[in-house]
């Protein structure tokens, strides 16, 4: 087996203890149902998120309370070789980024269709973690939700669950600044009753008009305090994604300051043709690719090297030691612009 | 309509209070319709460009434009109407009546257009963006205006199809208002051929294409059919958005035939006669529209 393509880790319980900010709930509801697996109740779990969402911590947090072997997979498998690791494994099997067992593309199911059988015939507990859109997609495609009756969705983060998960990164003598405030004096706008005689005639008509309410420029109303502004502009920024957060939170923060307007929004023209949507889902959905994996999926007729070049031009696709990834920064846009397009689901 | 009913309505006509019409008021109506006119394209342009910017929505979108149509317009004769009389409820009911019945022998084809685009709009055989075969006719409703419904057929042809004919002729629409659409791809191979790897190739290049979209409510379906020269391949499966419908059934054929190759799976090698294929495609193709429908 390539060592690039998968490591493997026996885990032999509990080492430290850390408390997982945001996911409890999760991480008791993946606990109560390997505990069921230990006294007789089988259900095999699926831990499905968006990229940067962070189900690797998560799995890492089970590895240290039961005896496990964790296989992680870094990228495409191509081999079945995985599965004889499977054999020798202990019962608790935790199998992290499991989409990289599927290619889209003819033939590209091999290794799922393996690792299915092996799955459908043990008496040993699969915990796996997939991508949202490559689970979607495979149960929809392979029934895959029928093999894992367990599904575990990391749901985006609110604001406070994300305050926690930084501040114990952080400290908490984070330094607030909210300097938006002048900025973000809004004009309101309503509507106004222009009477107008109509030509020709001695009717007058009210016509609506939209009216500019400058005094909302001079009367401000009481804000809420800072750390609350940058914790809910972070958490919509983001998406809720704690993985993003703590990105645009290290890429924000001027320790330990960190003002408001430093967190902003970026928007990003996805206006694509197909070929480079489908690359873009592709890349979504696998998380991070390599440009030969995505050259067989994309076959002859798409120009992988030069739709790359676009999407990598346009900052929805950034390229790191040699995969191509979903910039963080434009994952939100990316995800609302293949759904509408029903490029993912 | 008995006698005195007739005589009756004419009375009510002949005293109709009319403005006096002048260029002031002549003026004033060219102005309404204009306004209309450049209302009604204004909203179609921005209803177009918002449903092409929300692709899953387009449908929804698109339906609002011939209602809105028929709003504006009727909403402008309303203002005609008074700017050349000032009836009051019976003189106006009498007038419609009379106009109705005026319309209704001079002008009953465009009259039954109109009924056409009314029951169109609500009772929805079909909607704007929908893929129908109306009549002889298959292609994407452009347009449903008052009068008629406006196609593109695959060749881009533009064809205008009288609203009325909605009465008498069978439609049948492909999506029926959804932006993904069923569409069947058949591939014919040698009767010797291993129909199992042929229709597992085939699933795979379904689902593996970048047009396909799946779901419980959007199944795919492989299914095969064995004749005295071939065996054919069938696979059903919707299309993301029926705009796409003949380049994924292209791009899967295409697919699947390189595989094919690749395994020696062989197309049929039965020849239909040079004067027979046109006919063969024609209908099979029909025939296929109707299996899917």
């Amino acid at each position: 087996m390539p060592e690039e393509e998968t490591t493997v880790e026996s885990g032999e319980g509990r080492e430290e203890e850390e408390v997982l900010f945001g996911y409890e709930n999760e991480l008791k509801e993946a606990q109560s149902a390997v505990n069921d697996y230990l006294w007789g109740k089988h259900k095999n779990i699926a831990i499905v998120s968006d990229p940067f969402a962070g189900r690797s911590t998560l799995v890492e947090y089970l590895a240290r309370d039961y005896l496990t072997t964790t296989i992680s997979f870094n990228s495409v498998m191509t081999e079945k070789a995985f599965i004889s690791t499977l054999h020798d494994a202990n019962n608790i099997i935790i199998m992290d980024n499991c989409h990289f067992l599927a290619m889209r593309k003819i033939g590209g199911f091999a290794q799922l269709d393996e690792f299915l059988k092996f799955l459908s015939k043990s008496d040993k507990l699969f915990i796996t973690t997939w991508n949202t859109y490559s689970w979607s997609y495979l149960s929809a495609v392979k029934n895959l939700d029928e093999f894992f009756p367990k599904v575990i969705r990391l749901q985006p983060m609110n604001a406070e669950s994300l305050k926690k998960m930084i501040i114990s990164h952080y400290g908490d003598n984070i330094k607030y600044i909210d300097d938006a405030a002048s900025k973000e004096k809004k004009l309101s706008i309503s509507w106004k009753c222009v009477h107008i005689t109509i030509p020709f005639s001695s009717t007058t008509r009210c016509i609506p008009w939209p009216y500019l309410n400058l005094s909302s420029i001079f009367h401000k109303k009481k804000r809420e305090n800072a750390d609350k502004l940058v914790f809910d502009r972070l958490t919509r920024v983001s998406g809720g994604n704690p993985g993003i957060a703590r990105k645009i939170w290290d890429a924000s923060i001027d320790y330990p300051k960190i003002e408001l307007s430093s967190i902003k929004e970026s928007t990003f023209n996805t206006d694509l043709s197909i070929n480079e949507a489908f690359l873009l889902g592709i890349i979504l959905t696998m998380e991070k690719i390599q440009l030969g994996d995505l050259a067989e999926i994309a076959g002859p007729e798409i120009d992988v090297e030069e739709s790359l070049y676009i999407l990598m031009n346009r900052e929805l696709v950034a390229k790191e030691e040699g995969y191509y990834i979903i910039n963080y920064r434009a994952l939100k846009s990316v995800k609302s612009y293949l759904e509408l397009n029903r490029m993912v689901w | 309509m008995p006698d005195g009913v007739l005589t009756n309505t004419t009375e009510q006509l002949t005293t109709l209070p009319f403005h006096e019409i002048g260029v002031e008021t002549i003026l004033y109506i060219v102005i309404i319709i204009v306004i209309a006119y450049i209302l009604v394209r204004i909203i179609s342009f921005v209803l177009r460009f918002v449903s092409e910017k929300i692709p899953g929505y387009r449908h929804p979108i698109t339906m609002l434009i011939p209602l809105l149509k028929i709003v504006i317009y009727f909403t402008a004769l309303y203002y005609v109407l008074f700017a050349l009389i000032e009836p009051d409820i019976t003189q106006l009911i009498a007038f419609f009546g009379l106009f109705g019945a005026a319309l209704g022998l001079g002008l009953k084809d465009l009259l039954a257009d109109i009924v056409g685009g009314i029951v169109i709009i609500f009772e929805k055989p079909y909607q704007i963006g929908d893929k129908i075969t109306f009549g002889d006719y298959y292609g994407e409703v452009k347009d449903i205006g008052i009068r008629a419904t406006t196609l593109v057929t695959p060749g881009d042809s533009l064809v205008t199809v009288p609203n009325y004919l909605v009465f008498s002729k069978a439609v049948s629409s492909g999506n029926a208002g959804n932006v993904a659409m069923m569409v069947i791809i058949d591939l014919f191979v040698d009767p010797e051929a291993d129909a199992g790897a042929a229709m597992n190739i085939l699933k795979e290049a379904v689902v593996t294409s970048k047009y396909v979209y799946i779901s419980e409510k959007f199944p795919y379906t492989l299914l095969l059919d064995d004749f005295p020269y071939y065996k054919r391949i069938r696979a059903k499966a919707y299309v993301n958005d029926l705009r796409n419908e003949f380049e994924f059934m292209s791009e899967v054929t295409r697919r699947a035939w390189i595989e094919y190759r690749k395994l020696g799976i062989r197309p049929t090698s039965y020849r239909f006669p040079e004067a027979d294929r046109d006919n063969f495609k024609r209908s099979f193709t029909k025939q296929a529209r109707q299996d899917r429908d």
